[in-house]
């Protein structure tokens, strides 16, 4: 089967769901779903909707949270947009509110096909993102992930999330 | 045999599973929208397909013995001002097509505007309307099912409403049907007990006798009846709301005086225009583009215009102008002004991206092998299917189409 955006977001999902993460919120191209994160308030420019993402998915697990953005391929502007938010926290505002009082620990990562040429790109650009999983339609492995806390597994082996 | 032809596996699978499909034997495929955007597979439609697909591509059509018997097309947008009309072609090509169609729309959808509290965008009734006289002209099933949402639960409290986040909609907590409707909520029911009723319809009267008959069954008569009392309850003062607030109707005099330029000793303005006494005109005031304008130009038509089957049964002539119009009474003409400048260049360097798109001229030797198909189908068809969703549109629904700089319109 082809990989594209929306089933590599598919059965990352799926996954999740699986593995007991509870999806918050999810889009893909033309789900018409999903959930748009502003910067805060002293943050934004001209209209609310600039410099706003959208993330592909957000999911929770005890205080860990993850944003993901996902491709079909390597896309390095993904990684320098998490990159920034990661570093700038200036969506801080609209995601308490969506993840609510509980004080997570929040992650950002990538979701590509289990493609070697993607996987090896992107791990050259890992140290933008707290994360990188790999999706071959059925099921995920975590290449990439730095603080152990997610996975609690070795870098590039690979494994579902538990 | 059913065939199911499909954007979204997903929700292939929320209707397939939800409905006496799951019994039948069926076979699913992708559908791809058109040829502008999937040029490797949209000639490998079957053909009876494409025309249905000529203006817009619905989420899912269902067919019997290759026979369409019914499209779905969902969606989760708010529904205010122009926006209700988005989809609006793709009901259109469905009728055209005597294909029944339902329609899946939030009632209101939660949206926070810039220092505004978030507030219930409500869907424009007009689409209500304009679905009934979709109905009036082909007697075909045109049916609106409200998307499920919390907001009856929560009219004067959208910030406390549930599924805040996703808008106040209630969407499918099955990971099966990813961002379908959430099955439980009572309009989806409904909706699946009426896909049954198709299905029993057709396999009881045959495909083509079925679909005369649908419209007179009795769960889609009363469900015809809660669609006109939607549109009075929820417009009981009949305001004339989008995107009727943008359309002036004018004498034809008016539209010919002001396309006089275009005549010369060889050349007269033919007679489609003139036969009719009238001349509706929807303006733009926009850069030139689509969405939501093109679907809001088919509902015009249905509301303003038509009163048969074709283009040509119209008692009044729909005009697009990319301007507005200001009116010369003492000649019985107009002006256009454009104040983004939008120029029918614009048109036309729509219309020639398309073109490269073609293969017509290409020499055989220069064809792969999985282009020949599709060249056979530009040598019938040439980029009918190819141009841009809008083009397709306007050029089909438009009589003529005014730019402050030049003018399209049509002898016949």
């Amino acid at each position: 089967m082809k990989y594209t955006e929306a089933r590599v977001t598919k059965s990352i999902i799926k996954s999740l769901i699986d593995e007991e993460w509870k999806i918050i919120a999810y889009d893909f191209p033309q789900s018409g779903t999903g959930i748009v994160i502003h910067p805060n308030e002293v943050f934004r420019t001209k209209t609310k909707n600039k410099d706003s993402f959208i993330p592909d998915i957000i999911c929770t697990r005890k205080n860990i949270a993850l944003f993901f953005e996902n491709k079909d391929r390597f896309y390095l502007n993904d990684f320098i947009k998490l990159e920034n938010i990661r570093r700038n926290n200036i969506y801080s505002d609209d995601i308490n509110k969506i993840l609510g009082d509980c004080d997570f620990q929040i992650y950002y990562g990538i979701g590509i096909p289990k493609d070697e040429k993607i996987i090896t790109k992107s791990l050259i650009h890992s140290k933008k993102v707290d994360f990188i999983v790999a999706s071959d339609l059925l099921e995920i492995s975590v290449v990439y992930d730095s603080s152990k806390q997610i996975v609690g597994k070795d870098v590039k082996s690979r494994y579902r999330l538990n | 045999m059913y065939r199911i032809w499909y954007s979204s596996e997903e929700f292939k699978n929320f209707i397939v599973d939800h409905t006496i499909l799951q019994n039948k034997e069926i076979e699913c495929n992708k559908i791809y929208e058109s040829d502008a955007n999937n040029p490797k597979n949209f000639h490998t439609i079957p053909d009876h397909l494409k025309k249905i697909l000529y203006l817009d591509c619905p989420d899912i059509i269902i067919e019997k013995d290759f026979e369409p018997i019914l499209s779905i097309e969902d969606t989760k947008e708010a529904g205010t001002g122009h926006n209700a009309f988005q989809r609006f072609a793709r009901l259109a090509a469905s009728a055209e097509n005597n294909v029944p169609c339902f329609y899946i729309y939030p009632e209101a959808k939660i949206i926070t505007r810039k220092n505004a509290n978030p507030t219930w965008d409500k869907i424009n009734p007009l689409v209500f309307k304009t679905m009934e006289r979709l109905m009036d002209i082909y007697m075909i099933p045109n049916l609106l099912f409200y998307y499920p949402s919390s907001f009856r639960q929560s009219k004067d409290n959208a910030q406390g409403a549930d599924y805040f986040y996703d808008g106040g909609l209630s969407h499918n907590a099955n990971h099966n049907y990813l961002a379908c409707p959430n099955e439980t909520d009572s309009e989806m029911i409904k909706m699946f007990k009426m896909i049954d009723q198709i299905i029993e319809c057709t396999e009881r009267e045959g495909v083509i006798p079925a679909k005369s008959k649908m419209i007179n069954l009795k769960d889609f008569r009363e469900h015809r009846d809660w669609m006109r009392m939607e549109y009075h309850q929820k417009n009981p003062n009949y305001i004339i709301s989008s995107p009727l607030t943008n359309v002036i109707e004018l004498p034809t005099t008016y539209l010919l005086n002001y396309l006089n330029k275009y005549e010369n000793d060889s050349y007269r303005i033919g007679e489609l225009l003139r036969s009719r006494k009238m001349t509706i005109i929807y303006q733009v005031d926009a850069q030139f583009r689509g969405d939501p304008y093109p679907g809001a130009l088919a509902a015009i038509d249905y509301l303003k215009c038509r009163f048969g089957k074709s283009y040509e049964e119209r008692d009044a002539n729909l005009v697009l102008s990319w301007g507005k119009i200001i009116i010369d009474e003492e000649n019985e003409n107009f002006l256009l002004n454009s104040t983004k400048s939008t120029s029918i260049e614009s048109f036309f360097e729509k219309v020639k991206s398309s073109e490269k798109k073609s293969l017509s001229n290409k020499n055989f030797k220069d064809l792969k092998n999985h282009e020949i198909p599709r060249y056979f189908m530009h040598s019938r068809y040439g980029t009918t299917y190819t141009k841009s969703k809008e083009i397709r549109i306007y050029s089909y629904f438009a009589d003529a189409i005014l730019f402050y700089d030049g003018t399209l319109w049509r002898d016949g």
